[in-house]
């Protein structure tokens, strides 16, 4: 899969690195041209143009032609829209992702036909608002803007769900354990299924629910 | 330029203009001279300087990206939208906002750099490139005096 | 010479657009004749007006006339404060012709008059049992225009969009809406809109159309002229009282205000500074005057009240019309009607006063200062008002220009009290009386008489005149016109 990604910072950084160890072709655009260096240094396996995004000819030689996605990380929500505009109007790239900062923008931004569209602002304060405990939980994902959480959690024997069947426990509506992995096997569980000390919870909820199903797990929220 | 009395009054009352530079205060000290309602706005409260003392429109200090700053500006009685600001992802951004969102009449961009002038086209947006109309111009003037 | 021509061509454009003024003057100057159907027998008098309205419109339009030599008509403020005085002293010194033609006032009783006219001011020098009703229709015709300023008038109906430095010139700075022009008309109609209910409720109230239409206007611009001797005494009656009250504090709410309730923004009119500010001073004033002073002199609670809030509201909101007299009234309760009248009604609005604003402003500074002791050193806070129907940041400079302004009012005050001392009055007559000319309120203690000597009538023409212009028009106009003569002069050697 090829993907663009253009935009500077951390985020391009570990976005990078990230699809690189999924096999992934990469091509990255930045205006600055010492950035560029340094981002070639950084990841030399990935394709590094410079020039300004929002100009055709530079997503035309970065290969938006024949390129899956294009994600637009920079700070500055209009060229983040414009990007992913051209790409799809220009260029038909399947699949564009925008951030947006102003969690105003992402009706806008629908509005003008770019639909996937993250908001920083709106992940990080529904995160401080489901206030979150970060030693038990891991990897928290955000999934269609923050609709659902996906939340991988391990089991410790203080837990209260701790061999307690999954009937048993009670967790509220809208939540589900959709996978437990236990010594590396993956078990997708029945209301039979009991937890056991060391065992990886993927659990799938409403964020409205999220604070009750790990007090139903871990015993408390912090 | 003096402004004649001749200028039709059509229905075009109700003018936003994004972005308080050389061009759009220009606009604006000239459209607030013949009655028209006019509202600028500019992230930079010291552009405000440029406007004319005979100005009596209104001025917002905020970012036109935002739709805060759009509603303050009362962008759904707008007949008229003008983005000149010197940022053109931001120009395409607002143009559409004003045409695809708020629907307004007439919507014209001020294009920064010439280059993206395919993009403002692709996303169908009026464009008005001061660049470009003034190296036109001098390069007429200068095969005009070839003949 | 560039400067002579550019002078001449300025002048030329002033003159041109006072000229247009005059001729609104001269049209305005009909107005009354509009009642003749009604009043017959005043067929006479109302031969002055047409002679004065005639005379003022052919010399409006000799002036009018240069400015069709003059292509480009952008006011600037500096122009536009030049033409403030000179529209203001001829607007006033033409409004004396009906009365000098009729005979019965001499120039400077007939200035007087007229001053007090178009400064919304109401004191007078006429007896209203012995003056023909078109005369005082035409009164109350100069504080209904006076009241909306000379530059809203000509802006909605004349001039238009240039003449965006003549409104701030003469003092308005608040726009309702994005263009000068719009913001006159919408002035004028919702002014109109409230002259046309004053008028229907009066009438409903039992007072005579006549009175209904003068009181209206007179109300409204919070002049306080009256048809009667006694002012709204005259009819003895609560709904009257009730509905003038209302009037007056219509009259001095600014027109910004208004336009933010008429468009459903009331929660945020309710914000202003003024508003709140209004309320807070008679809210503390009027229990405390009537507990303490009022109703113990009137003997009962509902007449002392009814009389403490009438009177009080009448001198915050410079309007003047009365219920009582008080030259036997306890000295606190004069005392406090006259800062009253000092401190005065909103900005924006038709009255007068150094403005609520103003004082408010200065106030808040004050508490600011004393709260700035308890935080730390370091904070930065951002102080602000609500001015209009919007946040203003308060700047040092707005408090250097507030402060000014107080200075030199109290300054002129002072002086103006002084001048009426040497003429023998009594402390309290003449603090009262000078600070109901200069606040352009029009209550009296009895001082204001046609038989007052020509000095004091003068001393308080010059205190009208300078407190509705707010002195600084008056002084940067005075002094433009000056230094334009000066060097007219010395290049045309």
């Amino acid at each position: 899969m090829k993907i663009i990604i253009v935009g500077g910072g951390k985020i391009v950084h570990f976005l990078t690195k990230s699809f690189l160890s999924k096999g992934y072709e990469v091509t990255i655009i930045h205006e600055d041209h010492e950035y560029c260096k340094k981002l070639s240094r950084k990841h030399p396996k990935t394709t590094v143009v410079h020039g300004k995004p929002t100009n055709p000819v530079i997503l035309e030689d970065a290969g938006a032609s024949y390129s899956d996605a294009i994600i637009a990380v920079t700070l500055q929500d209009p060229e983040n829209l414009i990007v992913c505009q051209i790409a799809e109007k220009m260029y038909q790239i399947p699949k564009t992702f925008a951030l947006v900062n102003d969690p105003k923008n992402i009706e806008i931004f629908n509005k003008l036909g770019v639909t996937k569209v993250i908001s920083t602002a709106s992940i990080v304060s529904s995160m401080i608002e489901q206030k979150v405990l970060l030693e038990d939980m891991i990897n928290l994902t955000p999934i269609e803007e923050g609709k659902l959480a996906l939340v991988e959690v391990v089991a410790q024997s203080e837990h209260p769900m701790i061999n307690q069947t999954l009937e048993n426990l009670q967790l509220p509506e809208n939540s589900l354990v959709g996978c437990i992995i236990r010594d590396g096997k993956a078990i997708i569980p029945r209301g039979k299924d009991e937890i056991l000390t060391g065992d990886r919870l993927v659990v799938l909820c409403l964020p409205e629910v999220q604070s009750q199903v790990m007090k139903t797990l871990l015993g408390r929220v912090e | 330029m003096a402004m004649n009395n001749n200028i039709k009054n059509n229905n075009k009352e109700y003018i936003i203009i994004v972005g308080c530079g050389r061009i759009g205060s220009r606009m604006a000290n000239e459209l607030s001279q013949t009655g028209k309602s006019v509202v600028v706005i500019d992230n930079d409260p010291n552009a405000f300087t440029k406007l004319d003392e005979s100005f009596s429109g209104f001025m917002i200090e905020g970012d036109g990206v935002e739709t805060d700053v759009l509603e303050e500006a009362k962008i759904k009685r707008a007949d008229v939208l003008i983005v000149s600001t010197s940022n053109d992802a931001a120009n395409m951004m607002i143009a559409q906002i004003g045409k695809n969102v708020y629907n307004i009449d007439q919507v014209l961009a001020r294009v920064v750099d010439p280059d993206e002038l395919e993009t403002y086209n692709v996303l169908e947006i009026e464009t008005v490139s001061p660049t470009l109309l003034a190296s036109r111009a001098m390069v007429e003037k200068i095969l005009k005096e070839d003949n | 010479m560039k400067y002579i021509i550019s002078i001449k061509e300025k002048y030329r454009m002033i003159i041109g657009y006072t000229g247009m003024i005059t001729m609104g003057l001269a049209v305005v100057m009909l107005l009354p004749l509009l009642v003749l159907p009604a009043y017959p027998e005043e067929m006479f008098a109302a031969r002055y007006f047409l002679i004065s309205g005639v005379l003022t419109g052919m010399i409006g339009l000799l002036a009018a006339k240069e400015l069709k030599k003059e292509r480009s008509s952008r006011l600037t403020l500096q122009d536009g404060g030049v033409i403030v005085v000179l529209s203001w002293v001829i607007t006033t010194t033409f409004s004396t012709l009906p009365f000098l033609f009729e005979g019965n006032l001499n120039f400077t009783q007939a200035m007087f008059e007229s001053v007090s006219g178009w400064t919304t001011t109401g004191l007078s020098v006429v007896d209203v049992t012995e003056t023909p009703q078109v005369f005082l229709l035409w009164r109350s015709i100069m504080q209904f225009f006076g009241g909306a300023g000379l530059s809203v008038i000509m802006i909605s109906a004349i001039i238009g969009p240039h003449g965006v430095g003549f409104y701030n010139a003469e003092g308005r700075t608040d726009q309702l809406l994005p263009n000068v022009s719009k913001t006159a008309k919408m002035i004028m109609m919702i002014y109109s809109g409230y002259l046309i209910g004053a008028v229907i409720l009066y009438i409903l109230a039992g007072m005579p159309w006549f009175d209904a239409i003068n009181h209206g206007m007179a109300a409204l611009s919070t002049g306080g002229f009256s048809t009667q001797t006694d002012s709204i005494g005259h009819y003895q009656s609560f709904l009257i009282e009730a509905i003038t009250i209302v009037l007056m504090v219509i009259g001095t709410t600014n027109f910004v205000i208004h336009y933010g309730i008429i468009s459903g923004k009331v929660k945020l009119a309710m914000k202003n500074g003024e508003v709140r500010f209004f309320v807070f001073l008679l809210g503390i004033i009027i229990p405390l005057v009537s507990v303490v002073s009022l109703i113990p002199y009137y003997g009962n609670v509902s007449e002392g009240l009814r009389i403490t809030i009438f009177e009080f509201v009448s001198a915050l909101t410079t309007t003047g019309f009365s219920t009582v007299g008080y030259s036997d009234w306890p000295v606190a309760p004069v005392f406090i009607m006259m800062v009253l009248m000092l401190i005065g009604g909103g900005t924006g609005s038709t009255a007068g006063g150094m403005k609520l604003y103003r004082i408010y402003l200065l106030s808040k500074s004050l508490w600011w200062e004393l709260v700035r002791f308890g935080k730390p050193k370091n904070s930065v806070p951002q102080y602000y008002v609500y001015k209009g129907l919007d946040k203003l940041y308060v700047t040092e400079k707005h408090l250097r220009e507030t402060g000014n302004f107080v200075v030199l009012y109290m300054i002129t005050y002072v002086i103006g009290v002084s001048i009426f001392l040497f003429y023998g009055v009594s402390l309290k007559d003449a603090m009262f009386e000078f600070g109901s000319s200069i606040g352009t309120v029009g209550l009296s203690l009895g001082v204001t008489s046609p038989e007052l000597p020509r000095g004091m009538l003068w001393t308080q023409i010059v205190g009208m005149m300078l407190g509705r212009l707010e002195f600084l028009v008056v002084f940067y106009g005075g002094i433009t016109i000056i230094q334009d003569i000066k060097r007219f002069s010395r290049l045309n050697h």
